[in-house]
């Protein structure tokens, strides 16, 4: 039991010692003397007596409490905010608490946990900020004087409790009232204004002048790994999920789809669709934690019925992800699990325009809580037209021909290789390596997440491929972990047919040639002539396989095809192309080219 | 490519229908199956409607798998939980191994308020090949560290507190043992999962635990 607990047991036990505030008609108050809970009289008796006779604060809690706040967010509600009913709090003192969330404003002030890890040899001290349940209601039982501050940074105001309250409130009552889920009927604990101070100050965690540092983000915290992190610094232990809200220069919990995606994770658990990567027939797939992301954005949009998420936090009120976008398997497979999660948020959008939101969310919800742990496209698709079918067969033919027309289930995870940059508008391929895929047994390499194709036209002498590499990085927090030198990248060719790759130990590799070009500052290039070019009419598909220990970022690609070929530096692959070549012996080719690949490729740095 | 799915009009006599399926798949005529990439193992089962034996849904998905165990290849699946929504129970289970529960397998059995199973879907592939376990819980702590130090810059502090997980990571029908820690590289910011192969102590994985 917790402390969050006990305030809910001792909220609970008000209520059942003055039942009668269940029973008040609507908005007519209970006043309750905040130093001594047990003195409580109901509002026939003038608050103003009772503050005078106790030199107390006091506190009238109603019913149907009052509460201004934006319904979406600033930019979509263009700065109106409006005045809705809000859960009546169970907490004695009107604090924000209801039996479906319990709401924290973390202050940056003193007395929050402090936690002293050892970086470097040396030691730093981090102080967390204060978790305080600060609002209270007006005089009147209502929370209407609670408005936005001056300053969306304010990283102590009280009105992101009150967004917070609401919004995880209807979120709840959406997916209990809606869909029968009752696995969040607790006050699911909610952190708004969440910041840190390191001292002394880390400088890329870029601290403000105050010392606080801010991170433009929100978060679903697991259970398992805050029992952990209370273990590791001597913390009290919290027993329950939580969702963390942070403050950077704009308020996450202002925006009311923010709230309902990571609600939306809560719903999903850890149970389900938590694998960081599975292994299919075309290399490692992140579809499961990509579903995700999409679903909590699919629930966000259509609790909403609006399709954009982050209308507010994202830039320039285009919101981070428009599912009114049309998004198709392989063509937007990135390697991210946000961006890959707009495939299924899209294709649910369609599906949602074709049959309703009703029955579109009911298809996704009774899937969702039949998914795994490694569910993934294919699997989802097939479980989601399952459900499809039980709606009638028009509803079941509309959500084939949608999930067909987004690739969704039935996708060929190779994309056209074509010029690109990793940058503002592109995020980078990734290479997992053997101590960053969380899978064992690859003895070859770790192959990559999707593969590439290439089909030459009449004429073409030779093709000339090249890649930049990167050291990738893993977290939320921009310059913490990674850096470091990439390693190269080997490549495997397959004619015909994507690379087919077979689980198990080790991890088998179905293809004609693999090479491992050398790599040249942090490009690696290949020429490819002859035989190892593909019959016309045929694609070649190839496959980035990553031998060494850490992640791999391809920052930039680029293909040239030659009308003649190079004298020197060229694979040629032999006079015979091989019929078929037994899994893990084919031969490796050293293709000894050593070449900028500055042709073309604009490496614009860090991708986003 | 895999074909997406198949409707089986009559199980047996289609040419992709497993050779080791029991007769009771027959009643599955009609169901809608995505097959495992291992021969003879269903993904999804959905379009049916199985009346089954048990007074609890726990009794009805118990009988299901007993009874449709070829589905998934005879892997040996636990109970873990169950949660019912509207009209609806879904049974969840894990996957285990020599006593040992896999980390990234599970299965859930679905049960309508009729009591009849109404969908299966499955990560689960039976288990052939296991790597021994050679490394002891201090050297996979060890291990844990050094790769956060190595990563991060920072020695986490505190680590000894931190129970560690045991289990098994798979890969078709292979498994590895592997140490399991939470670890806070930067506490609210960074929440990290870090898995030590225990057949070798090398890194496995480390994975950001809060979800955004």
């Amino acid at each position: 039991m917790n402390s969050y607990r006990k305030t809910s047991a001792a909220t609970l036990t008000m209520i059942l010692l003055f039942g009668c505030i269940e029973n008040k008609p609507s908005n007519e108050g209970i006043v309750i003397l905040a130093q001594d809970a047990s003195v409580v009289a109901d509002a026939s008796i003038s608050p103003v007596d009772l503050s005078v006779q106790a030199d107390q604060r006091v506190y009238t809690l109603l019913d149907e409490p009052l509460a201004s706040v934006y319904l979406n967010d600033p930019t979509t509600d263009e700065g109106n905010l409006s005045e809705v009913t809000v859960e009546k709090p169970t907490h004695p003192e009107g604090a924000l608490t209801s039996p479906w969330v319990q709401v924290f404003n973390c202050l940056n002030e003193e007395g929050g946990l402090m936690a002293m890890p050892d970086v470097g040899g040396f030691n730093i001290s981090i102080a967390l900020c204060k978790e305080v349940q600060t609002v209270r209601p007006d005089p009147d039982g209502h929370y209407l004087s609670i408005a936005p501050p001056a300053q969306d940074g304010d990283p102590n105001d009280q009105f992101a409790e009150v967004m917070m309250y609401h919004h995880v409130n209807q979120a709840h009552d959406y997916f209990k009232d809606v869909h029968g889920f009752s696995e969040l009927d607790y006050p699911l604990p909610a952190l708004v204004n969440v910041q840190i101070q390191v001292d002394p100050p880390l400088p890329f965690l870029n601290p403000g002048p105050d010392g606080w540092i801010g991170l433009s983000n929100a978060a679903f915290f697991p259970k398992e790994s805050w029992r952990q992190f209370a273990s590791q610094f001597g913390l009290p232990p919290r027993d329950s999920d939580s969702i963390i809200f942070f403050q950077g220069d704009l308020d996450f919990a202002y925006d009311s789809r923010v709230i309902y995606h990571e609600y939306t994770h809560a719903v999903v658990g850890t149970s389900r669709l938590s694998v960081g990567a599975v292994l299919d027939e075309y290399g490692l797939d992140m579809s499961p934690r990509s579903m995700n992301e999409g679903l909590a954005d699919f629930f966000a949009a259509s609790i909403a019925n609006d399709p954009v998420i982050g209308k507010y936090v994202g830039v320039m009120g285009l919101g981070l992800r428009d599912l009114s976008n049309v998004k198709v398997c392989p063509d937007d497979t990135i390697d991210e699990v946000h961006a890959q999660g707009e495939i299924i948020g899209s294709t649910l959008w369609s599906l949602r325009e074709a049959v309703g939101s009703e029955i579109a969310e009911s298809i996704a919800y009774l899937a969702l809580e039949q998914f795994t742990f490694g569910t993934n496209h294919a699997a989802a698709a097939a479980v989601m037209l399952g459900v499809a079918a039980d709606f009638g067969p028009e509803v079941e033919a509309q959500a084939t021909d949608i999930f067909a027309r987004h690739g969704f289930g039935s996708c060929e995870r190779s994309l056209r290789w074509s010029r690109f940059n990793a940058g503002r508008s592109a995020l980078p391929h990734l290479v997992e390596g053997t101590q960053s895929a969380g899978v064992s047994g690859f003895a070859d390499g770790v192959p990559a997440f999707k593969q590439f194709n290439i089909s030459p036209q009449d004429g073409t002498a030779a093709v000339r491929l090249s890649w930049v590499v990167s050291a990738g990085s893993q977290g939320a927090v921009p310059g913490f972990g990674g850096g470091g030198s990439a390693s190269p990248l080997s490549i495997m060719t397959r004619e015909g047919a994507p690379i087919a790759v077979t689980a198990g130990r080790p991890v088998q590799f179905d293809y004609d040639y693999r090479f491992s070009p050398p790599l040249s500052g942090s490009s690696q290039s290949l020429t490819l002539a002859g035989n190892c070019l593909p019959d016309p009419g045929q694609a070649l598909h190839t496959l980035f396989l990553n031998p060494g220990a850490s992640q791999v970022q391809i920052t930039a690609m680029n293909i040239e095809y030659l009308e003649s070929a190079p004298e020197t530096g060229v694979e040629t692959c032999g006079a015979e192309r091989p019929v078929q070549i037994d899994m893990g012996v084919a031969p490796e080719i050293d293709s000894g080219v050593a070449s900028d690949v500055d042709a073309g490729i604009e490496n614009e740095g860090d991708a986003e | 490519m895999l074909p997406f799915f198949l409707i089986m009009a009559s199980f047996l006599g289609s040419p992709l229908a497993p050779v080791s399926v029991s007769n009771d798949l027959e009643t599955l005529a009609g169901a809608r199956i995505l097959w495992s990439a291992s021969p003879g193992q269903a993904r999804v089962v959905s379009r049916i409607r199985l009346p089954t034996l048990g007074k609890t849904n726990r009794e009805r998905g118990r009988h299901f798998l007993a009874r449709y165990g070829a589905l998934t290849g005879g892997a040996a699946l636990r109970f873990e939980s169950e949660s019912t929504s509207k009209a609806r129970t879904v049974l969840r289970y894990r996957q285990w191994h020599n006593n040992v529960v896999i980390l990234n397998r599970s299965a859930t059995v679905t049960v309508d308020g009729e009591g009849h199973i109404i969908a299966f879907n499955s990560d689960c592939v039976p288990i052939t090949e296991a790597a021994p376990q050679v490394v002891d819980e201090q050297a996979a702590r060890d291990a844990a560290s050094k790769a956060i130090q190595a990563k991060y810059g920072s020695k986490p502090t505190g680590l000894k507190a931190i129970d560690a997980g045991f289990g098994l990571m798979a890969n078709g029908s292979y498994v590895v043992p592997v140490f399991e820690f939470h670890i806070a590289p930067l506490p609210m910011l960074s929440h990290v999962k870090v898995r030590i192969d225990a057949s070798t102590g090398a890194l496995l994985s480390i994975r950001n635990t809060l979800i955004h």
